[in-house]
C-alpha cells in the first residue's frame, strides 16, 4: 500500500517536473524573441533619429550646390539620382530651380517637401515606426508650403487663392516625384506601414522670412 | 541546492518582469483632436492627404488658443473594395454596428487621442464608422462623455450624424444621391457644388471637390462644432482618454484573413509576410497567455499569505451538492437568513426553505431558469416545500 502510494507521488512529482520544464522552455523562447525585438527597436530608433535630423540647408535653397541635369537615368529606379547628395531627388530639385528661379521662400518650402517625399525611398528597412516617422515629416513638409502663402481666414475670397495655390505648389512636387508607375507603387507599399500619427511642430526647416525673395 | 536556486531564480525572473510605468498626463482638458476617417475605396495615401489638407484649411494648430491635433484613423480598403461595399451595404441597410476595422480604429484612438475634446469629421463610408464610434464611445465606461465629443459628416450615406452633429452633402454627389440614396435612407442634400471640368465625376471626393469648393463652409462647421465641445470631470488625466478595446482571437483571425485576402486580391507578393504577421500574432496571443499564467501565478503567489482564508470557498456560496455528500439530514446556509433543509431518502429528496421571504425565493427559484442550487442525479423524485418563519 505504501508502495502504492510512493509510485503515485514519484508519477505526479515526474508530470510536475516536465511541466515546469516544458513551461521554462517557452519562457526562454520567447525571452530570446524578446531581446531580438529589442534589438531590432533600438535599430528603429536610431534611424528614427536619423530621419528627424534630416533639414533642409540655406545652400540648398540658394542652388551652391546644383546637381548636373541626370538626363534619362533620372528615372531608372525609384530613388533616382542624387548627385550633389543632399537627399533631393536632382530631377525634382532641377525642376523646382527652372520654375521658380526667382523666389527663394518658394524653392524652400517645396525643396522641403521634396527632401521629405525622397525620403521614403532611402531608408535601409521600413517598418510601421519609420514608415509613419517618415509620412510626419512629409506632412510638417506638407504644412510648411502654406507658410509662404498669403492667409486670412475671414476673408473667403483670399482662402479661396490659398488653397489654390498650395494645391497648385504642392502637386508640383508630388506630381515629379511620383511621376513613374514604379515609384508609385513603391509609395502605396510603403505608406501601407504608416499607422496614424500626430503631427510635429516646427514646420519649417528654413525661416524663410530671413529670405530675399 | 543547486536546484532550489535555480528555481527561485527563475520565479524571480519569472515575476520580476511587470513593472508599472509612470505615465505623464495622458489625458489633457486642454486642447482639441480632430479625426478623420476616410470613405470607401481610399488608399493609405489619399487617407494622409486628406488630413493634411483639411489641417492645412482648419488652423495652424490652435483652436480657442489651445492646442489643435488633425489626425486620422484609417479605414482600410479590402478585398479590392468589394468589402467595403458589403460593409457600407451592411451599415446602411442593415445598421450593422461593428467590424475589424472598427475595432482598429477604436484602439488606434485609443494610443493617439490625448485630450479630453475630440471632434470625429467623416467622409463617406467613414461616416457610418464615425456614427457606430460615437455610439462605442460617447458616455460609454472607458469612453468620452457625450459633451466632449462630436461627429461632422462629409458626404454622408448615413441618416443620421451622431450626437446631432452637422454635415454636408451636395446634391450634385452622384455615390449619395444616385447610389447611396438609392439602397438605404440617406440625409438629404444640403449645399449644391457646381462641378467643373477636370473635377471628379461623381462629385464625391473630400479634397478635390468638398475642400474645394465648400472648404470655407467646412471650415466655418467643424470651428462651430468645435466650439460646442467642453471639457468634463469624468476623465481623469493620468488615465487614457480612451480605453483600448480588448481584442479577442476572432478579431486576430479576423484581420489575418481580411490581410491575406487583400493581398491576394491586389495582386501583391504580401501574402506570405500577412501570414508570418499572423503567425506572430498568435505566437503573441501565446505569449500573452503565458504572460497571464504568469501574472496570475505571481499574484497568486504574492497574495498568498495574505488571502489565504479568504481564497477558501464560501459557505455560503456553496451552490452544487454532491450525492455523496449528502446525509439524511444536511443543513446548508444560501443566506445567513434562509434555511434549506434537505432530507435525502433512497426514493426522493426534500429540500425545505424556512425563511423570513420563503414566498418570495420560493418563487424566484420556481420561475427561474437558472436554478439556485444544483443535485448530482436524484434517484426518484424531488419535492421542494416553503416554509415561512
Amino acid at each position: 500500500m505504501e508502495k502504492e502510494k510512493s509510485s503515485w507521488v514519484h508519477k505526479i512529482l515526474k508530470i510536475i517536473k516536465w511541466a515546469f520544464l516544458i513551461f521554462i522552455g517557452l519562457f526562454l523562447i520567447l525571452i530570446i524573441g524578446r531581446i531580438i525585438y529589442r534589438i531590432n527597436l533600438d535599430k528603429t530608433e536610431k534611424q528614427i533619429e536619423k530621419i528627424h535630423n534630416v533639414r533642409l540647408t540655406l545652400d540648398d535653397v540658394m542652388g551652391k550646390n546644383l546637381p548636373p541635369d541626370p538626363g534619362a537615368e533620372a528615372d531608372k529606379t525609384v530613388q533616382g539620382i542624387d548627385a550633389n547628395k543632399n537627399g533631393i531627388r536632382d530631377d525634382v530639385e532641377l525642376a523646382v530651380f527652372n520654375t521658380y528661379p526667382d523666389s527663394a521662400k518658394t524653392r524652400a518650402v517645396l525643396l522641403q517637401y521634396a527632401l521629405a517625399l525622397q525620403m521614403e525611398t532611402l531608408q535601409p528597412f521600413v517598418n510601421t515606426g519609420i514608415a509613419t516617422e517618415v509620412v510626419r515629416e512629409q506632412s510638417r513638409a506638407f504644412q510648411c508650403v502654406g507658410e509662404v502663402l498669403v492667409r486670412d481666414d475671414n476673408n473667403t475670397e483670399v482662402m479661396d487663392k490659398y488653397f489654390k495655390d498650395g494645391d497648385t505648389l504642392r502637386y508640383f512636387v508630388k506630381d515629379k516625384q511620383l511621376n513613374t508607375e514604379e515609384r508609385r507603387n513603391a509609395r502605396n507599399i510603403f505608406v501601407k506601414e504608416v499607422r496614424s500619427y500626430s503631427d510635429l511642430e516646427n514646420i519649417c526647416d528654413i525661416n524663410y522670412s530671413s529670405l530675399p525673395n | 541546492m543547486k536546484n532550489k536556486i535555480v528555481f527561485a531564480f527563475v520565479f524571480v525572473l519569472l515575476f520580476s518582469f511587470h513593472s508599472k510605468v509612470l505615465a505623464g498626463e495622458l489625458c489633457s482638458s486642454n486642447g482639441y483632436t480632430i479625426l478623420t476617417i476616410n470613405g470607401i475605396n481610399t488608399n493609405k495615401d489619399g487617407a494622409i492627404e486628406n488630413k493634411d489638407k483639411l489641417r492645412d484649411h482648419i488652423s495652424q494648430g490652435y483652436f480657442n488658443n489651445q492646442p489643435l491635433k488633425v489626425d486620422f484613423l484609417y479605414n482600410q480598403t479590402h478585398l479590392g473594395g468589394l468589402g467595403d461595399l458589403i460593409d457600407t451595404v451592411a451599415q446602411g441597410a442593415f445598421d450593422k454596428k461593428s467590424d475589424y476595422d472598427l475595432t482598429e480604429m477604436l484602439n488606434d484612438a485609443s494610443q493617439k487621442v490625448t485630450t479630453q475634446k475630440v471632434l470625429l469629421v467623416a467622409h463617406s463610408q467613414g461616416n457610418f464608422y464615425s456614427n457606430n464610434f460615437y455610439e462605442k464611445v460617447a458616455s460609454e465606461p472607458g469612453g468620452i462623455p457625450e459633451q466632449s465629443i462630436g461627429v461632422y459628416g462629409v458626404a454622408s450615406p448615413a441618416d443620421y450624424v451622431a450626437g446631432g452633429g452637422e454635415y454636408v452633402t451636395s446634391d450634385t454627389d452622384k455615390i449619395i444621391n444616385k447610389v447611396a440614396g438609392r439602397i438605404f435612407q440617406t440625409l438629404p442634400p444640403n449645399i449644391h457644388i457646381a462641378l467643373q471640368d477636370g473635377d471628379d465625376k461623381d462629385g464625391h471626393s473630400f479634397s478635390d471637390v468638398y475642400l474645394k469648393y465648400q472648404g470655407a463652409r467646412i471650415v466655418s462647421d467643424i470651428k462651430s462644432s468645435l466650439g460646442k465641445l467642453q471639457n468634463n470631470d469624468e476623465q481623469a488625466s493620468d488615465y487614457p482618454c480612451i480605453s483600448p478595446p480588448d481584442f479577442s482571437f476572432s478579431h486576430e483571425a479576423g484581420g489575418l484573413a481580411l490581410n491575406t485576402a487583400d493581398s491576394i486580391i491586389n495582386g501583391t507578393k504580401n501574402a506570405v509576410v500577412f501570414v508570418i504577421d499572423g503567425t506572430r500574432y498568435i505566437a503573441t496571443a501565446i505569449g500573452n497567455s503565458f504572460n497571464n499564467i504568469g501574472l496570475a501565478l505571481g499574484n497568486m503567489f504574492g497574495n498568498l499569505s495574505a488571502n489565504v482564508v479568504q481564497s477558501l470557498p464560501d459557505t455560503n456560496s456553496l451552490t452544487t451538492i454532491l450525492p455523496g455528500v449528502l446525509n439524511n439530514q444536511n443543513e446548508i446556509k444560501k443566506d445567513t437568513k434562509p434555511k434549506y433543509t434537505i432530507q435525502n431518502t433512497p426514493t426522493e429528496t426534500v429540500v425545505t426553505l424556512s425563511a423570513k421571504n420563503a414566498e418570495e425565493i420560493f418563487n424566484n427559484f420556481t420561475d427561474s431558469s437558472q436554478p439556485i442550487f444544483s443535485f448530482g442525479p436524484v434517484v426518484s423524485g424531488f419535492t421542494l416545500k416553503k416554509e415561512k418563519v
